[in-house]
């Protein structure tokens, strides 16, 4: 009953439809967790204040209330938002004549609430809008602190498992939490579901674990330096393997033997992605990607120079090629990272989960001097405090946990979102910085699309058109150029 | 009867884990789940041994009768079969 043909087509059928509350923009009216609502098709005339089903040019369903009826559109605004929204008259599905509050059954024509709607539409730009955490977000919390902790947790019957297990995905943190669900109380299909989803993580790591064996095999025959990175390193600050998922195996090489790195990844079956920029990107089906570093950060970018040198500070590992960085250099290299995508489109939970475990078992005895002088020179003290603090309060006090310390995580999702990128790039330069920014990109990253530029510079003026003439004809750069059009004009109207 | 090339033996999800590496060209094959004496079976077997030495070997570091040992050693080929991980020669 959750999508908008089958409540069209229940109700050419029935009289009325019972339909479950989704998300706050409805609260203190609804909330998701206990109420429903009685909807009815739209027969005779809408009226300002009824509260209607609609659907966006997405598909979303919404529950909102009419603010203002016109001839071709009708204005909505949730009891909960700030912002209305036009809805076209015909993408109107259905009115609400009465609520379920609990057992409570309240007609849309009852007196306390016609009251209710009185106050409620009075000023909807004063409106306290209300921060409820989802609880979706503070059961997977639970669920990845206890997975962390070696334990299960039990998250009352009025878990929704479904709603969890979808949010632990967007996170790539699924497998992480499995190791948490409560057999008995999780639904049994989705358990087995579940299960197979971190039986595939675990072979996947298997997998990604030999593959990544043979090739620095290759390199330390062929005496290429390197140092692993990230993920490849993280995973083993987990309990068990296949716990920490991740799509990428990330090594920093000796950039002088490109060609020889090249050879060695085409000769086992790569493609090579890109071959420009700080890594090259190589991919082999079914899911083996390697981004093979040639440095750490790009020169055009705040964190270069923290990682000069870093050959020089690294130690050697055993007779091979393989060298690890200093505990210091890669919790500098973390956070940055950390920092650089935060900033960006924004982090999900599991870099929280990597630097709860970091913290525990990497650094806990490290020489914290080092740590906090190369912290410092980079300029991340401030943001490492803040995210730790974060990290902390998630997996050892999460009942201190506020809306607004998980909203921007847990909307990231596992890398980002163009919403956040651009909203964050707005605020570091401005509208105008920002369309400056993105119209004209820094040369180092045009020579990264068109290599060709380093060796005939000139070509500049014809790479910039190309790009243009790109974003106009090809359909992904047209729809990504399309959608952060929209992103920037509904910021600038928010505002 | 072989163990089909390619196959990895590895210690995870509290016990062992056999994962058919060259079969991941194209798709996730399963993995199989095993316990101690499985593995030990399946690791003599990727070292060449036949069904009669599986189960002589099963014999020496088990405390089992001949025909709980062999048991073992059907149900391990059988599940390593299912998964195509052996090789009829």
């Amino acid at each position: 009953m959750n999508d908008q043909k089958s409540i069209k087509e229940l109700l050419v059928s029935e009289q009325f439809v019972i339909y479950p509350i989704k998300g706050t923009s409805m609260l203190p009216l609804l909330d998701e967790d206990h109420d429903l609502v009685r909807l009815e098709k739209v027969t005779g005339e809408l009226k300002k204040y009824d509260v209607a089903l609609f659907v966006r040019p997405s598909g979303a369903l919404v529950l909102h209330r009419i603010m203002e009826v016109g001839k071709k559109y009708c204005v909505f605004c949730g009891d909960n938002q700030k912002t209305p929204e036009k809805v076209r008259r015909d993408a109107i599905i259905a009115t609400a004549v009465g609520f379920y509050k609990g057992e409570k059954y309240i007609p849309a024509d009852d007196g306390e609430y016609l009251k209710y709607v009185d106050d409620i539409c009075r000023d909807i730009s004063s409106r306290e809008v209300i921060k409820k955490i989802p609880r979706a977000w503070t059961a997977l919390v639970s669920l990845l602190g206890a997975a962390l902790d070696g334990k299960t947790a039990t998250l009352g019957d009025d878990a929704n498992y479904e709603k969890i297990y979808a949010l632990a995905c967007r996170h790539s943190v699924s497998a992480l939490a499995f190791r948490a669900v409560d057999k008995n109380e999780c639904p049994q299909e989705l358990y087995k579901k579940w299960s197979a989803g971190a039986d595939r993580a675990l072979e996947k790591d298997i997998l990604f674990d030999a593959e990544r064996a043979a090739i620095l095999g290759e390199f330390d025959r062929e005496k290429i330096n390197y140092i692993c990175l990230k993920g490849i390193v993280i995973k083993s600050l987990y309990a068990e393997r296949g716990m920490r998922e991740y799509a990428d195996n990330d090594i920093l090489y000796d950039a002088s033997r490109k060609s020889d790195v090249y050879n060695i990844m085409t000769s086992r079956g790569y493609d090579a992605i890109s071959l420009e920029g700080v890594h090259d990107s190589y991919h082999k089906a079914p899911f083996y990607n390697f981004e093979l570093h040639k440095t750490l950060f790009a020169k055009n970018t705040p964190y270069y120079r923290a990682f000069e040198g870093i050959w020089d500070r690294a130690e050697k590992i055993g007779d091979g090629a393989e060298y690890k960085m200093t505990v210091a250099d890669f919790y500098l290299h973390f956070i940055a990272h950390f920092s650089k995508h935060f900033s960006g489109g924004g982090t999900g939970v599991r870099y929280f989960c990597d630097l709860y475990l970091i913290k525990k078992k990497l650094i806990a005895d490290a020489d914290k001097t080092a740590i906090d002088a190369s912290l410092a020179s980079a300029g991340l003290r401030e943001f490492e405090e803040n995210v730790s603090l974060l990290a902390e309060k998630m997996f050892d006090a999460p009942d201190t946990l506020t809306y607004d310390d998980l909203y921007y995580i847990m909307e990231s999702g596992t890398y980002g979102t163009l919403s956040n990128r651009v909203k964050n790039g707005i605020g570091k330069k401005g509208k105008a910085g920002y369309f400056f920014s993105r119209m004209f990109l820094p040369y180092e990253t045009i020579c990264n699309m068109y290599p060709i530029l380093r060796k005939v510079p000139v070509l500049l003026p014809f790479c910039e058109v190309a790009r243009l003439v790109e974003a106009v004809f090809k359909k992904e750069k047209r729809n990504r150029a399309k959608m952060e059009m929209e992103i920037m004009k509904k910021q600038a109207d928010h505002e | 009867m072989k163990l089909k090339s390619g196959v990895i033996i590895t210690e995870a999800a509290g016990g062992y884990v056999a994962v058919d590496a060259s079969a991941a060209a194209g798709r996730f094959n399963g993995m199989i789940k095993m316990n101690g004496t499985a593995a030990f079976i399946v690791k003599l077997l990727s070292g060449g041994a036949d069904e009669q030495t599986l189960v002589t070997k099963v014999l020496e570091k088990y405390d089992a009768t001949e025909e709980a040992a062999k048991e073992s050693v059907d149900n391990v080929l059988s599940s390593l079969r299912r998964a195509g991980l052996i090789e009829d020669e």
